[in-house]
């Protein structure tokens, strides 16, 4: 379905990568990782300045209008409406350039823009629109349309918890009907629910590519460790921690438990000061890449 | 052109209309607003040229009649081409790259999800009022070859004015900021283009006639209709051929941006 050799563009260094058919990707990353600039590539809106791209199997910016037929895309930066229409009237004009069939087109609007929740505002200006709404509505135009490959970028800014849950449930529901969804997210948290594979891009590099449970097994169990002190802070250098917080009497240790057991922190901290009180919990996926990758949590 | 594309730029105009006057007042005064704006600076000349009995022999009403060819073919040319006047505007706030993530002709689009129907409606207007004023005063009879020649010039003075904004719209891919281009390339040939050109400096005469050619818009035409005594300062075939310089113009200006948009580049984020 995307095939990427050697890509370079602007921070994009060698990315090298096939993703199935079917397959809903998460592309995780820091702000300035290249996400957005990944996306834009598949989408065939830039060319790479190195290597080569296929989407369907075809050049995405040599074959411009021919794989455009089959993606539906939202960038968080290019605009979806035009500010002065309402969401109706973009959305008429979507049906046609897209060819979409009364019937069908009817059925999608009503049933997206109910479960999205922009049914109410579907006469509105967009100009009158809040940010959320007008999130919802650039939404539900890409779910309207039955498209082979589903671009996301960023798609959970401005959105509600309810939000986010129906965006989650079109994205199944289209993963059911075989569509191919790429989201992207600085927040792993955003769209572990319903990515099946990962994209870890870190300063323009792929850190990590593979499936949810490779990554998951790779990175947890991440614990995290609090310890309130009542003495002196331990040296805990030779301990092979992800990070290591202090602030006044308070430590917060960040370790990998494949690596370190939590009986040998407790015994190391024990055996260097006092401790008052001590904390265990298990960190989740996103804290977890955040820690190991980005360095912070 | 692909079979649907009728039914789309029908969507289009539809989309455009309902936006433009939604609120019908408030369309109206806007309008009413440009075509105050341009009348005024026609008054203000109308008065000053009052003190003159001609200039290089043209009186005051063959004067509107040269300003009323150019408010009526900018009244029109900007029905099409307002997505191209603002293409800077447009690349600027990403609206070009949503373009591009269709799979429809970016000049189609461009050109038909766009338009600016104030400025039309204040233009042209203007320019249907100045004809009144003035076609009957200059002693024209209009048979029908002369209203077939008058429409077909109107034609091609809308495609030069079409092939000046869609050049410097490719333009505008090189050195994103246009503007100043703008202003000294069409605007300000415009300003020169309501008087007969044979008055000015023999570089402006070869800027209206060859560079930003405004003279093919209304005075080569307008010396058809007219035959002045200054037409003698340029080749006969000049007052013909404002149609095919319209059709030249605009293809070079399209093969220009077919090059110049494979080197358009979207920002990364």
């Amino acid at each position: 379905m995307i095939i990427c050799k050697d890509v370079n563009k602007f921070i994009l260094k060698g990315i090298e990568l096939h993703v199935p058919k079917g397959v809903t990707l998460g592309v995780i990353g820091a702000s300035g990782a290249g996400k957005t600039t990944f996306l834009k590539l598949i989408s065939g809106l830039l060319s790479p300045g190195r290597g080569s791209i296929y989407t369907f199997r075809k050049d995405p910016v040599g074959k411009r209008r021919e794989i455009l037929k089959d993606i539906a895309v939202l960038f968080a930066d290019i605009p979806v409406f035009n500010d002065e229409l309402s969401v109706r009237d973009s959305l008429n004009e979507m049906k046609t350039i897209y060819g979409i069939e009364k019937e069908r087109f009817t059925e999608r609007t009503e049933y997206v823009a109910d479960i999205l929740g922009f049914k109410d505002i579907l006469d509105t200006r967009v100009r009158a629109l809040s940010l959320g709404q007008k999130r919802r509505a650039e939404l539900g135009m890409c779910f309207i349309r039955d498209a082979g490959l589903y671009i996301f970028d960023e798609p959970c800014i401005g959105l509600d918890q309810n939000a986010k849950a129906a965006f989650y449930t079109l994205v199944k529901e289209k993963k059911q009907e075989g569509a191919t969804i790429l989201i992207s997210s600085h927040d792993m948290e955003d769209i572990s629910e319903v990515a099946e594979r990962v994209l870890l891009l870190d300063d323009g590099e792929a850190v990590f590519y593979g499936s949810k449970d490779e990554l998951v097994k790779k990175l947890i169990p991440m614990e995290e460790c609090s310890i309130k002190l009542d003495g002196a802070i331990p040296d805990i250098s030779d301990l092979e921690v992800e990070k290591l917080i202090i602030d006044n009497d308070m430590m917060k240790i960040y370790y990998n438990s494949n690596h370190v057991s939590s009986k040998e922190v407790i015994e190391r901290i024990c055996a260097g000061t006092m401790v008052k009180s001590l904390n265990f919990r298990r960190s989740g996926l996103g804290e977890s890449i955040k820690i190991s990758h980005f360095g912070r949590v | 052109m692909r079979s649907d594309a009728l039914k789309l730029s029908a969507v289009y105009t539809k989309m455009i209309f309902r936006s433009w006057f939604q609120y019908r007042v408030d369309a109206i005064l806007r309008s009413l607003a440009v075509f105050m704006r341009e009348a005024t600076s026609i008054i203000v000349i109308y008065f000053t040229l009052l003190k003159f009995d001609s200039l290089n022999g043209w009186n005051i009403y063959e004067m509107l009649f040269l300003f009323s060819l150019v408010y009526v073919t900018y009244g029109i040319m900007i029905i099409f081409f307002t997505g191209l006047r603002d293409f800077g505007k447009t690349v600027r706030t990403g609206g070009f790259d949503r373009y591009i993530l269709r799979p429809r002709g970016l000049l189609f689009q461009l050109i038909f999800a766009n338009a600016d129907w104030f400025a039309a409606v204040g233009h042209g207007c203007l320019g249907i009022l100045l004809f009144v004023l003035s076609a009957a005063k200059i002693g024209v009879v209009w048979t029908p070859a002369r209203v077939i020649y008058y429409i077909f010039s109107i034609a091609g003075g809308v495609l030069i004015q079409g092939a000046i904004f869609l050049f410097l719209a490719a333009l505008n891919i090189y050195l994103f900021e246009t503007n100043a281009l703008k202003e000294v390339f069409y605007w300000n040939g415009r300003k020169f283009a309501g008087y007969p050109i044979s008055i000015f400096h023999k570089a402006i005469q070869f800027c209206m006639t060859f560079v930003v050619p405004f003279a093919f818009v209304n005075y080569f035409p307008s010396q058809f209709l007219l035959r002045k005594d200054d037409m003698a300062m340029y080749p006969e075939i000049f007052m013909y051929i404002t149609p095919l310089v319209g059709i030249v113009m605009y293809l070079l200006a399209y093969l220009f941006w077919r090059v110049s948009i494979k080197y358009y580049k979207s920002s990364g984020n």
